[in-house]
């Protein structure tokens, strides 16, 4: 099948001319001030004219430049005005479609289409400013008819490796398509308890951290004798509020990018849907798939509620947890097995056993814990000697960032062999719980380490190396019986 | 080959260069300062003979005890290559056992920098989709071995990333 070459909608003209402009304003601003000021006498109403004739005509040209043509098995982009681009996509190597819509492009049934491969490159191959709604359809088709037509023999060869999408495959016979839709009450459970405010008020405290440096020792004087006089009680209501205006703002952040969240499996992908103002469809090919995350932020806990991510490979250079997609924002946790079940058949998640950390996890963690508290106690008692209750506070709290988490992890680590594909891992990170269930595929190498002193107690810890996004993943388990570290490696070894 | 090695014996004296040419480093920053106090009035010269002092102190220090773990790294720093995975241990008080399987090895790197080459070693980096390990140098013969073992498993198991 091929079509002609085609320009985007018109609508992606404005989108052109508005990147233009946003490119062009500070430059040219810049420039009209120092001319003004060199020179008096330019009439600057004529160059503003000028200039904006000029933005106008190369955003037109870059429109008429643009264009994309579907062929037999690669889809071609064009563009550029001086610089001619030509990018050559075969669809076999397509790894990630993504397509976002704001709500105003809703009514022209366009969208923002972009094409992940698995070149180095940072952002994704090819981006479709403004394409209609059915063009995603069609790529789609188009990358399926390739896989089935070539994929046939070698999946039967290779089918150890991919006993998942097999499964799958059978079951969408039976099932046209598997779906899961967040539900209101869901949603909002969801924004309420998400620990991302913290992350949020991390990010001010750091660009505080960095502006502290320039304020004087006189000024925090000032500063502290102003506080005083306020009394303590209002301090704390500054900070509470200053907490409450990061959480609200959170919960709605999260409310409009998860509303109407939609997860659906078709064809060996999974396709979530989400977003209020701006619409974002993404799918994610089964290969694409290096684990599956149960989360449970403290919150969460408490509620007895999960989410559920999928680790990936992608080209998204976002931080750590947030691309890990989402394929299940909220759900309880009696129903996470089934809810696995549904769209992962082949993770034998019921095997995930429970079980009791030996007394040398203990041990080891709350070692730490207490070493780390010691050395920050004394740096603070010697610091802060002066202002007994400030120090006494501090040291509470001291105690408390370390054995908290130093308790969760001794609880929650653990790192099971379920079947002879997959592998469960349950740790803790900071006061997050997770299991992570990662298929022997996925792991690139695994990693034991011990001393000799941890030896002879037989205390071993394991590392498991994923990739994530564009790097490394790793998922430690620490302190843990040697004999179960030896089970992994072993089962890790074995015949593929 | 598939039995736990050890490096190549050769890569003793290696490490033993190194830690050579990082003490004439160490010396090479005492320098200045040595001639800094020489040139200076009475007064500073105390202080920086004393740093001079110091820093030579240290290289020697870091020097001797470099020449000293070389045995212990050469015993504690084996490897173990079959036709499934690399295994790499390395370390005596602190342990560490990785284990790579073939099908996962994206790529392999040979590296020789010019000491290596004096010796005719090569350093080898085995290269997942999460990061590198390298083997800090192996034989000629046994690099490019590995090197075709890993290019051939490859071809037979491929992982699509």
């Amino acid at each position: 099948m091929t079509s002609n070459a085609q320009h985007l909608h018109p609508v992606a003209l404005l989108y052109f001319l508005f990147r233009d402009i946003i490119n062009m304003i500070v430059p040219f601003v810049v420039t009209v001030i120092a001319v003004a000021n060199v020179l008096p006498n330019v009439p600057i109403l004529l160059l503003v004219v000028i200039v904006t004739i000029l933005v106008l005509a190369t955003s037109t040209i870059r429109f008429f430049r643009f264009t994309f043509q579907l062929k037999r098995d690669e889809i071609v982009v064009k563009h550029g005005i001086f610089v001619r681009h030509n990018d050559h996509v075969p669809y076999d190597r397509i790894q990630n479609i993504t397509t976002d819509q704001w709500f105003f492009l809703k009514p022209f049934g366009v969208e923002k289409l972009e094409i992940e491969t698995a070149s180095h490159a940072e952002k994704s191959e090819v981006t479709l400013f403004a394409v209609p709604v059915e063009l995603k359809d069609q790529l789609e088709n188009l990358r399926n008819q390739g896989t089935t037509q070539e994929s046939v023999p070698t999946e039967s060869a290779t089918s150890s490796g991919q006993t998942e999408s097999a499964s799958v495959d059978e079951k969408n016979d039976e099932q046209a398509s598997n779906t899961y839709a967040i539900t209101k009450k869901d949603l909002i459970k969801f924004a309420l308890t998400s620990p991302a405010f913290l992350s949020g008020l991390l990010v001010v405290l750091a660009a505080y951290g960095k502006f502290e440096q320039a304020i004087s020792d006189q000024m925090y004087e000032y500063l502290f004798k102003q506080a005083s006089h306020l009394g303590i009680l209002i301090v704390i209501l500054l900070i509470v509020a200053v907490l409450l205006l990061f959480y609200i703002g959170s919960v709605l952040i999260l409310i409009n990018q998860y509303y109407n969240f939609k997860l659906v499996e078709k064809s060996n992908q999974f396709i979530t849907t989400k977003g209020f103002f701006k619409t974002k469809k993404t799918t994610i090919s089964f290969k694409r798939v290096q684990a599956v995350l149960v989360k449970q932020p403290l919150l969460r806990q408490w509620l007895n509620i999960a989410t559920v991510q999928l680790v990936i490979i992608s080209n998204s250079k976002q931080g750590d947890s947030e691309k890990d997609i989402i394929v299940m924002p909220v759900i309880i946790v009696g129903k996470v097995d089934s809810f696995l079940n549904q769209f992962f058949p082949s993770i034998p998640v019921q095997k995930v056993s429970p079980y009791q950390p030996s007394k040398w996890t203990y041990y080891y963690n709350l070692r730490n814990a207490t070493l780390l508290t010691l050395a920050n106690a004394i740096i603070l008692i010697a610091l802060l000697h002066f202002w007994p209750w400030l120090c006494v506070a501090l040291v509470i709290i001291d105690i408390g960032f370390w054995y908290v988490p130093a308790i969760l992890t001794m609880k929650r680590t653990k790192a099971q062999v379920l079947d002879e594909n997959y592998l469960a891992i349950r740790n803790n990170r900071v006061m997050t719980k997770q299991l992570v269930l990662i298929p022997r595929e996925t792991i690139q190498s695994a990693e034991k380490r011990q001393s000799i002193w941890l030896e002879k107690k037989g205390v071993a810890s394991l590392t498991i190396n994923l990739r994530s996004g564009t790097t490394n993943r790793k998922f430690n388990t620490n302190y843990q019986l040697e004999q179960d570290v030896d089970a992994v490696l072993n089962w890790y070894k074995a015949v593929n | 080959m598939d039995k736990v090695k050890q490096l190549p014996a050769e890569i003793k004296s290696i490490w033993r260069i190194r830690a050579a040419i990082g003490l004439v480093i160490v010396l090479l920053i005492a320098v200045p300062f040595f001639i800094w106090g020489l040139l200076a009035p009475a007064f500073m010269q105390p202080w920086l003979y004393g740093i001079t002092l110091v820093i030579a102190i240290y290289g020697v220090l870091e020097f001797l005890f470099q020449l000293a773990i070389v045995p212990y790294h050469y015993k504690f720093w084996t490897y173990y290559i079959d036709d499934r995975q690399v295994e790499l241990h390395h370390g005596f008080f602190f342990r560490k056992q990785i284990i790579i399987p073939i099908a996962r090895v994206q790529n392999v790197t040979l590296i020789q920098g010019p000491i290596i080459r004096l010796k005719h070693l090569q350093k080898v980096k085995v290269v997942t989709a999460a990061g590198a390990e390298d083997i800090a140098g192996l034989k000629l013969e046994e690099a490019d071995n590995l090197k075709e073992l890993i290019m051939k498993l490859a071809k037979e198991a491929r992982n699509d990333i």
